[in-house]
């Protein structure tokens, strides 16, 4: 569980829907493979979702930060262990609509079978893939051998432009949120071999 | 399908009868023996299924928690030995990070 604080206030704004702790709360997980005595690489994956309803439908809001990293540790008393993290990240935004609405061809087409009209559900998202950085210290206390909790502290600086968003295979403008530098902390469960 | 069923009961009895052979302590296998001499990371992870099996039938055993014990605190010196300082390149990595983390936080609280 990540504590980040992005500002997506312009984002957020009327008639956008509006933000709860999904705002500042990510959901994060690791996976890392110890290929040195003292040093693990791994692939992270932080997720901020919201969903909300955009002139009455459904709409989504996702952006997930994922890193290849390096982790560097060590022991400085028995059970105790001090990390350090470094790595990029290869980010990616989306943003979902789902409507339902009556569309003129499908319309006549049932009514030629004598059918009144019917709503028809589209979906669709615009996406954007942005770059960044991330970096952080953490100590983990083992509980056993197998398993342990952490804490970190960290950041994570993203290069996000509005104008790098796609729909429909085209460019188009996105919102103007800020996470250009987010402090980060996590707190967590470790699992492994 | 009655003699489908009938086929699965007499199975299930064969199977039932059969007279378990009473094998050695688990305590003592290979596995958990490589696993007290030189900690849980020691275990390849192909061989951990085994060793989970023959782990969970020592727990039973007499002295199962005690040896339990003994790996973990194994574990815990190796884990200390092996790591308890940085060797190098991994020094450089980490310098970078706490350098990197220490000037993000005095720029942010500085408010620039």
């Amino acid at each position: 569980m990540g504590y980040s604080s992005p500002d997506y206030k312009t984002f957020a704004e009327n008639p956008f829907p509006s933000l709860g702790i999904t705002e500042t709360m990510m959901v994060n997980f690791s996976f890392t493979y110890q290929v040195y005595s003292n040093a693990r690489v791994g692939f992270s994956e932080w997720i901020s979702f919201t969903s909300d309803k955009y002139e009455g439908e459904d709409f989504s809001r996702s952006i997930k930060y994922r890193a290849v990293f390096i982790e560097t540790y060590f022991f400085p008393m028995k059970k105790l262990e001090l990390n350090f993290t470094l790595g990029p990240l290869i980010n990616s935004g989306s943003i979902s609509l789902t409507t339902e609405q009556t569309i003129d061809v499908w319309d006549n087409l049932m009514e030629e079978f004598n059918n009144s009209s019917i709503d028809i559900s589209s979906s669709d998202k615009m996406t954007t893939t942005f770059f960044g950085f991330t970096s952080s210290i953490g100590a983990r206390f083992y509980l056993k051998p197998y398993l342990a909790i952490e804490t970190q502290i960290g950041f994570m600086e993203n290069y996000y432009s509005k104008d790098n968003w796609s729909f429909q295979g085209k460019d188009i403008k996105g919102p103007n949120i800020d996470v250009e530098d987010l402090p980060l902390f996590t707190f967590g469960m470790v699992y492994g071999w | 399908m009655v003699k489908l069923f009938a086929i699965a009961i007499i199975c299930f009895s064969v199977l039932l009868g059969q007279e378990t052979e009473k094998t050695e302590n688990p305590c003592q296998s290979e596995l958990i023996k490589k696993a007290k001499r030189e900690g849980v990371r020691s275990i390849k992870i192909t061989e951990v299924p085994t060793y989970l099996i023959d782990l969970w039938k020592c727990r039973k055993e007499k002295e199962g928690k005690k040896t339990l014990k003994r790996i973990n605190e194994k574990t815990y010196i190796e884990d200390y030995k092996s790591a308890e300082q940085f060797v190098g390149f991994t020094a450089t990595c980490a310098y970078c990070s706490a350098a990197t983390v220490l000037i993000f936080y005095i720029i942010k609280l500085s408010g620039n």
